[in-house]
């Protein structure tokens, strides 16, 4: 058995570029809402790794810090502590300057009210041009005519919000997203007001831009449809990564889906909610190494009283 | 931008329509204010005799070697000593030349009391025609000269063409006799009074009538005659070209001619208008004292007006403020958008304070385009308003856009986020508060002037209230609170509740309508009083509903007519008249009045006047005679007056210049005055030609016809509406900025189970609270102001009387301030309805 002072020493010392390939990195986040004496810690030590051009979707309980993530990795939020790294930027020693600069090319962003994504008085191809205007200052039309047509939506170019169904609104909003082409995209229950058809019909816009384009796509999601349908799902808990599942196609054409819990560096492990409850785990477990597992028992009696 | 503007036109039509209104008023108002300003300047200008604000330039032989020696040196001087005068007195002086000299008051030989004094003017042979003779020409000696006279003096001195008149060793041969062209008018009466009729006047102490004519002479002759003349250059005054603004130079310039021309300006005799003499060469002019005059009446309704316009200054501002507040909250969705979507904090102020700069300014520009077709000078300074509101508009909206936007994160939790108080801005809230007290001192002492921070404090003073009062409302509304929660329905309570949570919110509709109201309240006080005051000192000068005057008396059959005349009420006969009281060596002068004090009593039961009672068995006297155990009168009769009280004044009986009193109460065997209660018309009609009939409406209507006066309680009024409506515009903003959050709030209670009262009375009852605080605070504050600000601002000069000695009358203002407050709390009733129905 190691002792603790070894397996300390061995983190330390292990990889000195923890994700340095990834290309979205948090790495013991933490986000303090602090508001008149009450703090609400709503990412505890979040750790998560994301390659390039991957598609990825964050599920999680309400109020687990899916929202707060995103937000901190689009840069519109700032971190309390730990590492946040997108497309090779530092999130929290950003001036605000970069971080302007990262708002605008290097993130695109999709929220869950298909009216908040949208200026209600601009037209589509408007608001797609909008974030060019913000940025460059100069409104490519032609790109804004690709992106609305690669989405599927170049016959409401013309089209204001209001005339536009859910989904609609939804795709022009992932083209808004696109528009500076960004290297990352992330979507907060981009379909969450949407029926499940349409749902189909925007997460298969995003998909294609993913795939397309090669945009790293990050979206956090409700919905089992979305989630069944991404390479790889994180579960996040209490402000932590709890859990990842694998999706690959097996040799007859099914897909394996295959669920893991997150480790972290420091060996942190959440146990799901109902297993610990099945075994009536409480405060504490008993822990023993095998050859080629870790065995997990709940405290008996005696070792309670003790 | 323009699309944000257009996807919110309620909004910004709002905001454009306040900013609009507001230039308007705050351009116009003291523009008309100006106007009426210049206009009673000039019409104090033009109802001054002519050779009071004139100045004229006078020079005296006796005193100086270097006098003109004709006409043309006369004439030369005349542009000389134009050119001489200050440039900003020559530039409101008209073009008329007017010059001439005349000889001192030389005695008629074989003649007692009988005057004559030799005259040249340039601008009197045009005025006259020559009935008999011809125009005097030059003379062969020096000693003796060509005259002509008008045909009155001559007649009144039995004088015929051809005559010769000597006088202290002079001769003069009256070759001409004239009359005017067009007998009275200024230029007889006033320019060259006593020059075409026989002057008289009576020494003091002289049993006997001095007389005095003039007699015209050959200009030239004159000049090189030896006696001694008195030589003027009059310089007109053009009555429109003193106006409000360039009064006080014209004043520094009437003093610099004074210096200029010799050791300062000198006075005109009141009584002749002629001037009084000085030595060698000297400015005579009362233009000086009526400028000072005018001056100080112009600061009153300068101070009072800039109370009033800071007070709407502030709560214009204050209702734009919350227009833009509420354009910011609507647009904050779009803003939020654009900045998530990588909009720097730079474009999205840009473009939110663009958003209303574009609703401001234009409407700004258009007020105060409007402003100009309100009569008034053109004055680029008015135009100060409008800019600098629509400026500290669009600033607003630039700090509140960029405030809100800062972070760029997309969500703000306001429900949890209740702010605490920082220390920055308490401190800031304290120094107003120190500003405002130390300024209200400062008033106190030093009255209104002239100086901008004195014109400050009143709407700082109802800013430093406003805040005060936001500190101490969570109190009362926490007590509320409390009772709320003891009653056993939830809906007061929750709408407490709400009202508690709104408390944050409620500082710019405090601060905006509590000063609105405050003002609001000032000025109708203000109003009021004036009103009230005047109308005082109508009654005081007539001393009854109408007096009826007859120099020649009333007898007895006279007075029974006029009582018997249908129309007429009460009738009392009074003797009034001045006498002297034998008192000490010369006696004291005194007005006297006879009258019944009981009957006089009654007839004035009703009017804002006390008339003293009667003192058992003697007469009321002023005080300096009080202390007199008897003494004697010939006034209206030969007698002996026992004072037996002190009265100071009595309606209707000029005492003031010094003069004692004496209240007779009795009525008088010799009637010379009519108090009388009834139909004035009817009056009229029933007394003889040559009796004076003066109505207390007639004392009024002259009072309040002075320009000024009239323009200054309309410009009142127009304040206090203003003010009044902007503290409902104020209500309706604060309401509307609510609506959406409370809609939600209440769609949830209706939900489970709220009824449709409930709703509006919760409505009721959360903006109530913040509309009952700065309503009574506002209210209080302006019935306060009066009293706190003292004698900083002395309406006196408008009422003919001392003002702010009466009760203040919070009647009206309570009645506009209540209204405001009904008509908002009927406003947040209904719409608590709309609410719902949404
Ligand atoms: N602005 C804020 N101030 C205070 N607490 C906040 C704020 N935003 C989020 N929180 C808290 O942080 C925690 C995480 O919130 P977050 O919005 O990230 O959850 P979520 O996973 O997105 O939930 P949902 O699925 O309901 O959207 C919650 O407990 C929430 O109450
Ligand atoms: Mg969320």
């Amino acid at each position: 058995m190691h002792s603790l002072a070894d397996l300390e020493a061995q983190a330390g010392a292990a990889k000195p570029a923890f994700g340095a390939a990834a290309h979205i990195l948090c790495d013991n986040l933490v986000r303090i809402y602090k508001t008149e004496g009450v703090e609400v810690v709503a990412l505890q030590g979040l750790d998560l790794l994301i390659d390039k051009g991957e598609l990825i979707a964050i599920v999680g309980a309400s109020g687990s810090g899916k929202s707060t993530l995103l937000n901190v990795l689009s840069g519109l939020d700032v971190p309390t502590a730990g590492l946040a790294r997108v497309a090779g930027m530092d999130l929290l020693s950003m001036t605000a300057k970069d971080r302007l600069r990262f708002r605008r090319s290097v993130v695109g962003f999709i929220w869950q009210q298909t009216a908040r994504n949208l200026l209600p008085y601009l037209t589509a191809q408007e608001n797609v041009l909008l974030p060019m205007r913000l940025a460059t200052g100069k409104a490519d039309r032609a790109r804004a005519g690709e992106l609305l047509d690669l989405l599927g939506v170049a016959d409401c170019a013309g089209r204001r919000p209001g005339e536009m169904s859910g989904g609609q609104q939804q795709r022009v909003a992932i083209a808004v997203a696109l528009a500076n082409a960004p290297e990352v995209i992330l979507a907060d229950e981009p379909t969450g007001e949407l029926d499940s058809d349409t749902s189909e019909e925007v997460f298969g816009a995003l998909r294609r831009a993913n795939r397309e384009l090669g945009v790293t796509t990050v979206i956090v999601t409700h919905d089992p449809m979305v989630a069944d349908e991404v390479d790889r799902t994180i579960g996040i808990r209490d402000g932590r990564t709890s859990s990842e599942t694998l999706r690959r196609t097996s040799e007859d054409g099914g897909v394996i889906a295959e669920e893991y819990a997150v480790l972290d560096r420091a060996g942190r492990l959440q146990l799901p909610r109902d297993f610990m409850t099945a075994l009536d785990m409480e405060r504490r477990v008993r822990l023993e190494l095998e050859r080629d597992h870790i065995g997990v028992w709940p405290a008996n009696q005696g070792d309670e009283q003790s | 931008m323009i699309r944000l503007l257009a996807a919110h036109r309620g909004t910004a039509a709002l905001l454009a329509l306040l900013t609009l209104t507001a230039s308007l008023l705050v351009a116009g108002v003291p523009r008309a204010l100006e106007a009426s300003l210049d206009e009673s300047a000039a019409t104090m200008l033009r109802t001054s005799p002519p050779l009071t604000t004139a100045l004229t330039v006078v020079l005296e032989s006796t005193y100086s070697s270097d006098v003109p020696d004709g006409v043309e040196k006369v004439t030369q001087a005349n542009d000389l000593w134009r050119a001489a005068l200050p440039p900003n007195v020559r530039s409101v002086l008209d073009h008329t030349a007017r010059f001439g000299y005349r000889t001192a008051w030389l005695q008629i030989s074989a003649t007692r009391h009988r005057y004559v004094s030799l005259a040249w003017a340039n601008d009197v042979a045009p005025q006259i025609r020559y009935v008999a003779g011809k125009a005097p020409g030059p003379s062969d000696s020096p000693k003796r000269f060509e005259i002509a006279l008008a045909t009155e003096p001559a007649a009144a001195f039995d004088l015929k063409l051809g005559d010769t008149i000597e006088f202290e060793g002079y001769q003069g041969v009256i070759t001409g006799l004239w009359e005017p062209l067009t007998p009275g008018g200024t230029f007889w009466n006033s320019y060259h009074s006593g020059m075409s009729e026989v002057v008289k006047r009576r020494p003091p102490l002289s049993e006997e009538t001095d007389l005095f004519i003039t007699a015209l002479a050959d200009g030239n002759a004159l000049a090189k005659g030896k006696m001694d003349r008195l030589y003027n250059w009059t310089y007109q005054v053009n009555p429109t070209a003193i106006t409000a603004r360039n009064a006080r130079d014209v004043l520094d310039g009437v003093a610099d001619a004074g210096r200029e021309v010799a050791g300062g300006p000198r006075s005109v005799s009141v009584a002749t208008g002629l001037p009084i003499q000085g030595m060698g060469t000297s400015l005579v002019t009362g233009l000086d004292q009526l400028i000072k005059e005018f001056l100080d009446r112009l600061a009153t309704t300068r101070a009072l007006m800039a109370v009033l316009l800071g007070g709407l200054a502030v709560a214009c501002f204050g209702t734009i403020a919350l227009a833009v507040r509420l354009l910011g909250s609507r647009a904050h969705g779009s803003l939020t958008l654009m900045r998530a979507r990588g909009g720097s904090l730079r474009q999205i102020t840009v473009v939110g304070g663009g958003a209303i700069a574009l609703a401001v300014a234009p409407a700004a520009l258009v007020g105060a385009g409007l402003s100009l077709l309100v009569p008034g000078p053109s004055l680029p300074i008015l135009l100060a308003g409008p800019v600098a509101l629509a400026v500290a508009a669009i600033a607003y909206g630039c700090v509140q856009t960029a405030r809100a936007h800062r972070q760029p994160i997309a969500e703000s939790r306001d429900d949890v986020v209740t702010r605490r108080p920082s220390p920055r801005r308490i401190a800031l809230e304290v120094l107003i508060v120190l500003l405002a007290a130390g300024g209200v001192q400062l008033l106190r002492t030093r009255g209104l002037g002239d100086d901008p921070f004195m014109m400050v404090v009143p709407p700082l003073l109802t800013v430093a209230a406003a805040l005060v009062a936001l500190r101490v409302y969570p109190f009362p509304l926490r007590l509320l609170l409390r009772l709320a929660a003891r009653r056993r329905d939830a809906a007061p309570y929750l709408g407490v509740a709400m009202a508690a949570r709104a408390a944050t919110g409620a500082t710019l509709p405090v601060l905006t309508l509590l000063p609105a109201l405050a003002i609001c309240a000032y000025g109708s006080v203000t109003a009021d009083g004036l009103a009230t005051a005047q109308r005082l000192a109508a009654w005081q000068q007539v001393g009854a509903e109408i007096r009826v005057q007859r120099s020649e008396g009333f007898p007895a059959d006279l007075i029974e007519r006029i009582r018997r005349t249908p129309g007429v009420e009460q009738v009392v006969p009074a003797a009034v008249g001045q006498t002297n009281a034998e008192v000490g060596f010369t006696g004291r002068d005194t007005a006297v009045v006879a009258v019944d004090l009981d009957a006089y009593r009654k007839l004035m039961a009703g009017s804002p006047l006390d008339i003293p009672r009667p003192a058992a068995g003697g007469a009321l006297v002023s005080s300096d005679l009080a202390a007199m155990s008897s003494f004697d009168i010939t006034w209206p009769e030969r007698m002996t007056v026992q004072p037996k009280g002190k009265i100071a004044s009595l309606p209707g009986v000029d005492n003031a210049s010094g003069l004692a009193l004496i209240v007779l109460p009795a009525q008088p065997k010799y009637t010379n005055t009519l108090l009388v209660n009834g139909d004035a018309e009817a009056v009229r009609k029933a007394v003889p030609a040559g009796t004076v009939v003066r109505t207390v409406e007639d004392a009024l209507a002259e009072i309040t016809s002075v320009p000024l006066v009239s323009s200054l309680v309309t410009g009142l009024r127009v304040v206090t509406l203003s003010l009044a409506a902007y503290a409902l515009a104020a209500v309706a903003i604060m309401l509307v900025s609510g609506a959406a959050e409370r809609a939600r709030a209440l769609t949830l209670l209706h939900a489970i189970g709220l009824t449709r009262r409930q709703a509006k009375g919760m409505t009721v009852l959360e903006i109530g609270p913040v509309l009952v605080l700065a309503v009574l605070a506002g209210l209080a504050l302006g019935l306060g102001l009066p009293t706190l600000l003292g004698d900083g601002i002395d309406l006196s000069a408008y009422a003919g009387l001392p003002f702010g000695d009466y009760p203040i009358d919070p009647v009206t203002p309570a009645l506009l301030a209540g209204g405001v407050a009904v008509v908002a709390l009927a406003g947040v009733y209904l719409g608590g309805s709309r609410a719902k129905s949404r």
